[in-house]
């Protein structure tokens, strides 16, 4: 029985939590040690639950059966001592024992920084209008960006990757084959194709649990150098990331916000416990140590007179269009005009129907 | 002996001419009417022999036989006591028989005598005049409604022996006459409120505008309280006033309906619906045994406003599929097929969450799922035939009390105004009155575009996920821009305006 096949069996288990497999594999002897075992000690030995997990599949068969979903999937999968395994993973407290990948896995080989952007999911149009700035900041310098893929942050942040064309990198906490949450999928689906890579550390169609979600953010964080916190509540799963990051010797970046913005509690926590204070993908970078070259801002005298007007009254907080014809005292007919022009140059954008902001 | 008169009922909206034959003969004194009537119809028999009695005259011992026809049409409602009872007369030679020729007679009997008024009668009345026939004998209180014909001799009547006398030839009835144009005039906008009373929606103001002048629905999104409401009940206020052919229309759905105030004899204003959100789906749709007009109908050539659009049923919000496509309901029932009108603009209001607040995070309450599931109540298919999305937030203290003045309803009219007028003029030869109602042939045919415009819309299709019925809506609504610019030709700025408008796809972004 190879390593590989071992490691891959301990990864088709998946009804028991990573701490407990790891408990009973260290009981034993490690994943080798376990796969050994006679049947009847298992079951005296652990709890039902316990024994039934890990009989399971306990047969080669069952493994090269895996391995050919897996294979007619397009799914790899990589364990500590594979090429691909990312070094940061080997020196986090509870390296995962097998990841699921999904995309181009040369890419957890490639030592480019990485940071991690994770936040709310019920975003605020703020938190989401700088987690799109500060994601497409770190991408264009070359990071790769690290989330969860989950609603709100997550999905801004891979999207702003996406769309600059750079590398990230999505953690999943369901099955590596599931793309949850449904809103999502376009995410899942470009990051397959665009040489990005998904990653699970659970296999084929296990659904997403709420428990599963804390041992993902382990990941998310160990695979980072640094974690940007862009919006979190006062109890919030983002803080859960930044607690291990911590754990993991990583840095922890916050986003403040307002101090009347419940949405922004959690960061302003953090920064109060000593996170770094980030208003701007540079910011990051400084603390990476990476050096950029002067960005080539967009020159506004470019503009035409009308566009800069109406430029000038699009905020980075997002405004209604009301407002915007009030103060650039235009009519609302040709404010529109002006603004899906804005809009096509890419310097202001619409985060929900009717209310722009810029880029 | 025999005699013959006219009268007639409604099926859906229109009238059929009804004769009803009359023949006394020897026999057993015995009552039959025959012609597939419903029992209200039947029990007609009852209450004609009654009246006529307490009206002095008094029935002969014969056999008296009652035919409707055709005999095929089922027969309903209260309106044929009155021609039964002067067929009576006439067969009883009281009434001289040429000269009920080509009258027309409606109206139901008390049993003292007395002529009450029934539903229908301008659809009646103009299904006459359409055949031909130019003098008809009606209840006093459905005589103004009989009189917006104009042309029809309508000879009002409250008593059975009155309408014989007049029969007879012994005494003269002054027929009625309405000032159509002048009640039209009069009734003008009605008591709605103006458009300058709303304050800081200059975006929602301009959305409306254009859904009024190229009849578009329009949906407004946005918290409670911001001034929805307010807004749509403005709208009637921009629209053109009915043409007498219009509210002749809209009077027949009324009249059929029911809903006719005593001594209103035309519907005047054009129609503002807004049924609550526990409405049925017939009560929408129109329907029962014999089916009246829903609020569909009751809302054609006007407004139908639904305020908290997520919170209706399902169902209800489904029938309006096919009626916004088509602008008729069709209802099928066992006696027939009922075709009811419904060419209406759809105004609808949501809030943005169930809490109301949502963009503002500090404020709403709502879980995504629970913003998620609340959008979701509104199916796409319905979603994707509302032309104009506009969200509206709440206005700023400065908007209210800063003394600034809105635009106002009559200088929006005029430019409403002026671009339906355009459209009146460049759809003479089609049958359709509005951008809204495009077909994709006529669009290629009225819309002609440039190079330049091709482009635009070419990167919109691709760079905004635009469907093929997503940018056909766009051009009409670029169309109706242009209208109201003046400018013959679509251009690039009345595309971008319009692509501003629809934005149908950027819905609240969880």
């Amino acid at each position: 029985m190879s390593d590989e096949y071992l490691y891959l069996w301990f990864g088709m288990i998946s009804r028991l939590t990573h701490t407990v497999k790891m408990k009973i594999a260290m009981k034993y002897g490690g994943i080798r040690g376990l796969w050994g075992v006679p049947e009847n000690i298992l079951k005296e030995e652990l709890t039902d639950i316990q024994a039934g997990a890990i009989l399971e599949h306990r047969c080669e068969n069952d493994i090269l059966e895996y391995e050919n979903r897996l294979k007619e999937r397009k799914i790899k999968y990589i364990y500590p001592g594979h090429e691909c395994y990312p070094d940061r993973l080997y020196d986090i407290p509870d390296p995962p024992m097998l990841l699921f990948a999904v995309g181009d896995i040369d890419v957890l080989k490639c030592h480019v920084p990485t940071v991690a952007v994770v936040g709310a999911r019920k975003a605020s149009l703020y938190g989401r209008s700088v987690a799109d700035r500060i994601a497409g900041d770190l991408v264009r310098a070359g990071v790769t960006v690290v989330s969860g893929m989950a609603l709100g942050i997550d999905g801004v942040a891979h999207r702003a990757a996406l769309r600059e064309k750079g590398q990230t990198i999505a953690v999943l906490g369901c099955g590596i084959n599931v793309p949850y949450p449904r809103e999502n999928y376009d995410i899942y689906h470009d990051i397959g194709v665009s040489g990005g890579v998904i990653l699970s550390e659970n296999g084929l169609d296990v659904q997403p649990e709420a428990f599963r979600f804390p041992y993902r953010n382990r990941i998310i964080s160990g695979l980072s150098d640094g974690v940007l916190v862009v919006e979190a509540r006062k109890r919030s799963g983002s803080l859960i990331t930044a607690d291990q990051a911590l754990e993991q010797g990583r840095d922890v970046y916050a986003v403040p916000g307002r101090i009347t913005d419940a949405a922004s509690e959690g960061c302003n926590n953090l920064i109060r416990m000593g996170a770094v204070c980030v208003t701007s993908g540079a910011d990051i970078l400084d603390e990476l140590g990476i050096r950029t070259c002067q960005e080539t801002r967009f020159n506004k005298n470019l503009l035409a007179p009308i566009e800069k007007k109406v430029y000038s009254c699009v905020r980075l907080e997002s405004r209604h269009v009301d407002d915007i014809c009030l103060e650039a005292e235009m009519t609302v007919s040709e404010t529109a005009q002006v603004l899906f022009e804005l809009e096509r140059k890419k310097l202001v954008k619409q985060l929900v129907r009717n209310y722009y902001v810029r880029v | 002996m025999y005699s013959k008169v006219l009268s007639g009922l409604v099926q859906g909206v229109d009238g059929t001419l009804i004769s009803v034959e009359t023949d006394i003969h020897d026999g057993l004194p015995v009552m039959n009417m025959v012609g597939y009537l419903s029992s209200c119809v039947r029990e007609a028999g009852e209450r004609v022999r009654t009246a006529l009695r307490n009206s002095h005259f008094n029935l002969p011992p014969k056999r008296v036989t009652i035919n409707l026809s055709p005999a095929d049409i089922r027969k309903e409602g209260t309106a044929f006591d009155l021609p039964i009872a002067v067929g009576i007369l006439a067969s009883m030679g009281i009434i001289p028989t040429d000269n009920i020729n080509n009258i027309l007679i409606l109206g139901e009997l008390g049993l003292d005598g007395h002529v009450n008024s029934v539903n229908g009668v301008l659809a009646v009345v103009h299904c006459a005049y359409m055949n031909g026939i130019r003098r008809c004998v009606v209840p006093l209180e459905n005589a103004g409604e009989a009189a917006v014909i104009e042309g029809m001799e309508v000879i009002p009547v409250t008593e059975l022996s009155e309408v014989a006398e007049y029969f007879q030839g012994i005494r003269a009835i002054e027929p009625e006459y309405v000032d159509v144009k002048a009640m039209l005039e009069e009734n003008g906008y009605g008591d709605a409120g103006d458009f300058a009373e709303v304050l800081g929606h200059e975006t929602l103001k301009r959305g409306v505008e254009i859904a009024a002048a190229g009849m578009h629905n329009i949906l407004m999104t946005g918290p409670a309280g911001a001034g929805k409401s307010m807004i749509a009940k403005r709208i009637p206020t921009i629209m053109p006033r009915l043409t007498l052919d219009e509210s002749i229309e809209i009077t027949k759905i009324y009249s059929v309906a029911g809903l006719l105030r005593e001594g209103q004899s035309i519907v005047g204003v054009r129609p503002f619906r807004s049924p609550h959100h526990t409405i049925s789906l017939h009560a929408m749709s129109g329907g029962g045994r014999i089916p009246q007009p829903g609020e569909i109908s009751l809302a054609h050539g006007g407004v139908l406003f639904l305020d908290e659009l997520p919170e209706f049923g399902r169902n209800v919000l489904e029938v309006m599929r096919q009626p916004l496509e088509d602008g008729v309901v069709n209802i099928s029932r066992l006696n027939g097929i009922y075709r009811f009108p419904a060419e209406f603009m759809l105004v609808a209001a949501r809030n943005p969450c169930p809490c109301g607040q949502f963009p503002d995070m500090n404020k709403c309450t709502c879980t995504v799922n629970q913003i998620k599931h609340y959008n979701s109540r509104i199916s796409k298919p319905l979603l994707d035939r509302i032309d104009i999305n506009v969200d509206v937030r709440k206005v700023d203290y400065t908007d209210l009390f800063e003394g600034r003045v809105g635009t106002g309803s009559a200088e929006m009219r005029e430019r409403v105004l002026t671009a339906q007028e355009v459209q009146r003029r460049r759809y003479e030869n089609d049958r359709i009155r509005f951008n809204s109602q495009l077909d994709s042939g006529m669009c290629s045919r009225y819309i002609k575009l440039g190079s330049t415009e091709k482009d635009f819309m070419e990167y919109c299709f691709e760079q905004m996920n635009l469907s093929a019925r997503g940018s056909y809506r766009v051009l009409k609504i670029a169309r109706t821009i242009a209208d109201i610019d003046g400018d013959t030709d679509v251009n690039e700025k009345h595309l971008k305006e319009a692509v501003f408008f629809r934005n149908a796809d950027s819905q609240g972004g969880v």
